[in-house]
């Protein structure tokens, strides 16, 4: 019990560490945030015909802008690890390994929860759609979901590369093969709220399969993480 | 410098699986055109079956020993499971080309589509995506790219599973899977599992010389070593 | 499990050797480190010297050979790192934090039970009190070295270890980085240092390792003058 304390007292130390940086500089907040709405900009002007129902288009530019975006924000958010070389640092420190990567997948998930604050209402207009209560805690639901698992397979995949070489190409090579399972069901949920008859049962459906994909991966990354980073 | 080394000369067994590789397909190559009945719905094009099916199992065989030898170079770090770990990823890739290949143009036939979103097509695509992306983090990644390839192995197979269910129910309607093992004629059944022999023993044949090369490349880092000792510029 | 580690009077490195691919960075070294006596590692560009280092940090792993901290049977590099401190050529501190957040940070991850008045005690000592409400990435070179060796200090270390930590000084942070040497010595800790600068290191040093690509050209295990030591090092490297 006590290694998981120290584990959760170290994630949440990093995690705070990374919050303070992005609140002196909002560098990353704001690039991804601006970047995802740009993406759901150019999504609508690619795919939009008008015969093609508005909440489809919505659930599907609404995910390719989170997986975007995503990218973005993790390349940066371990380039200011290898910046000063501190990832080093935090190797050094007798703080397990669990941590450092649970205390980045914090900081990395809730970037991108700020970010989804702003591209999720923009899609909601842009695409004019109508949510009420019901559909807005599902789609909640559905966005930590999925953005988790995001984070989980970003946040592994990120701090294995720190110190490749072309590693910001490498990133979104390696990613996005892994999580086709993330924006399949975020896309399949979120069509399932949005649509005229929210499909109560299919939004039940793929955040079980969502949910089941980030308990495993958290535990293959929590068991892969420290054999990817030592020399 | 010639190796004397036993290990540098082919060895008898890896020629006896060549010629047994050759052989067999061969017969295989004979059985389904000739001595296996052609399909009354499906036609001369069904005959791919006997070669798909074989090479999406022995794409599965590859993808796990891919992440046995990834685990096991995670877990000592020695070159000999990564050795292991990339013949597979390769092989594991040439294989999936075939299924990918074979796939579409059955599907043509069958569903007159190239590509329908095909459960076991897809997952196997997304799979071969995920395998050749470990190639090229092997070729451009630098120093730690073994243990990049190999993370990024595990997390191949583990999603494989993930995108078969999800394709699975992402495409509603239950699609026409290619046709499985029952109903078949007795020729026709044996022929596939010929073929399931012949892909086997090739399998085993490629793995083994790819192995070998892999080792030779390590002892060629070696000599490398031993060279700059000796005051060698490289 | 916490974050203390376990205590340990020497450190030793059994013929180790590390090899990236194509590249033998270090082959066949031993060096053994030993309370109250500062160790010097000299030796051209590429000679293994800060690969040497990396390896007593526990960062990197050898891939021949062990390095063995006290005399516990089971050795886990986990065990030993919150009593070793690193210097090395970056300063591993944050841009865009304070020194004060910077320290209370490390110090966090150290398990100390009060991280701020810890950072507080350290940037007294490093005479960075004017500066630690200010980002770092406004820092000088030489106030920069001083944050990073208060970084290295921050748990205590029993072994210290310091890649040219003289570099680009000038002469009052020169003087405090050799003040924490003696004190650390003084306190029959461990400490290696590479150094370029052979009147530092003579000043410093109590034994000499020079490596010659990656391989050991001369050790020492006495402490000599500045004019001796020259010579001898031009003449091993020649």
């Amino acid at each position: 019990m006590n290694e998981v304390a120290t584990i959760l007292k170290g994630a949440f130390a990093i995690a705070q560490k990374d919050w303070q940086t992005e609140f002196r500089s909002k560098e990353i907040l704001l690039t991804m945030g601006f970047f995802g709405l740009l993406i759901v900009l150019i999504s609508a002007f690619a795919f939009y015909r008008g015969d093609l129902p508005a909440y489809a288009l919505a659930a599907g530019s609404l995910w390719v802008a989170i997986a975007y975006s995503g990218t973005l924000g993790l390349g940066r958010a371990f380039e200011r690890e290898r910046e000063g070389d501190c990832i080093r640092a935090l190797l050094l420190s007798p703080m397990p390994r669990q941590a450092i990567f649970l205390g980045k997948l914090l900081g990395i998930v809730s970037f991108m929860f700020v970010v989804e604050l702003v591209v999720v209402p923009a899609v909601v207009i842009f695409f004019n759609q109508s949510l009420e209560f019901t559909q807005l805690w599902r789609l909640g639901v559905i966005m930590g979901l999925g953005t988790f698992g995001y984070g989980v397979v970003g946040t592994a995949l990120a701090a294995s590369l720190l110190r490749a070489r072309t590693r910001d190409v490498l990133l979104a090579i390696v990613i996005y093969p892994v999580i086709v399972p993330v924006i399949m069901g975020g896309v399949k949920a979120t069509t399932a709220i949005l649509q005229p008859e929210m499909s109560v049962s299919d939004f039940e459906l793929w955040a079980r399969i969502l949910f089941t994909f980030d308990v495993v991966f958290i535990v293959v990354s929590f068991w892969i993480f420290e054999p990817l980073l030592i020399d | 410098m010639q190796s004397t080394k036993p290990e540098s000369r082919t060895p008898i067994g890896l020629w006896l699986c060549v010629a047994l590789s050759i052989g067999m397909l061969g017969r295989g190559f004979w059985m389904a055109f000739y001595y296996a009945p052609t399909e009354k719905v499906m036609g001369f094009v069904q005959k791919i079956f006997y070669f798909h099916v074989p090479a999406a199992w022995i794409m599965f065989l590859a993808t796990f020993v891919c992440a046995v030898g990834s685990i096991g170079y995670l877990i000592t770090r020695k070159d000999k499971w990564d050795v292991i770990g990339d013949a597979a990823v390769e092989l594991a890739v040439l294989f999936g080309a075939m299924v990918l290949i074979t796939g579409p143009l059955w599907g043509r036939k069958a569903w007159g589509a190239y590509w329908v979103w095909d459960v076991r097509l897809t997952s196997s695509l997304v799979l071969v995506l995920t395998l050749v992306a470990c190639k090229i983090v092997r070729g451009y990644a630098g120093p730690s790219s073994k243990q990049i390839a190999s993370g990024l192995a595990v997390f191949a197979v583990v999603n494989s599973v993930f995108v078969y269910y999800s394709v699975d129910i992402w495409k509603g309607t239950h699609p026409p899977k290619i046709v499985a093992k029952g109903d078949l004629a007795p020729q026709m059944s044996e022929t596939l599992w010929f073929c399931v022999a012949a892909f086997i023993v090739l399998f085993v044949t490629l793995m083994w010389s790819r192995i070998r090369l892999g080792h030779r490349r390590g002892e060629l880092d070696s000599l490398y070593h031993h060279a700059a000792e000796l005051g060698v510029e490289s | 499990m916490n974050l203390a580690a376990a205590d340990f009077d020497s450190a030793k490195a059994i013929s180790v050797s590390k090899i990236y691919g194509r590249h033998r960075a270090l082959a066949n070294v031993s060096l053994t480190l030993s309370p109250g006596k500062t160790a010097v590692l000299l030796g051209p560009n590429g000679s293994g010297k800060t690969t040497l280092l990396m390896l007593f940090s526990t960062l990197s792993r050898p891939t021949s050979g062990q390095i063995i901290f006290g005399d516990a049977a089971e050795q886990r590099a986990g065990d030993f790192r919150g009593a070793i401190g690193l210097l090395s050529h970056s300063s591993m501190t944050y841009a865009e934090l304070t020194a004060l957040e910077n320290l209370s940070f490390f110090a966090k991850l150290y398990g100390v039970t009060q991280p701020q008045s810890r950072a507080e005690e350290l940037l007294e000592r490093f005479d960075l009190m004017q500066s630690m409400t200010r980002p770092v990435n406004t820092f000088s070179r030489g106030m920069l070295q001083r944050l990073g060796l208060a970084r290295a200090l921050i748990g205590s270390p029993r072994l210290l270890l310091l890649d040219e930590p003289f570099t680009g000084l000038d002469r009052a942070s020169t003087q405090i980085v050799m003040d924490v040497v003696n004190e650390h010595k003084a306190k029959d800790g461990l400490t290696l240092v590479i150094s370029h600068d052979l009147n530092v290191a003579a000043e410093l040093g109590d034994e000499f390792l020079i490596l010659k690509r990656g391989k050991q050209a001369l050790y020492l295990e006495h402490s000599v003058p500045a004019g001796e030591l020259r010579e001898t090092y031009a003449e091993v490297t020649a």
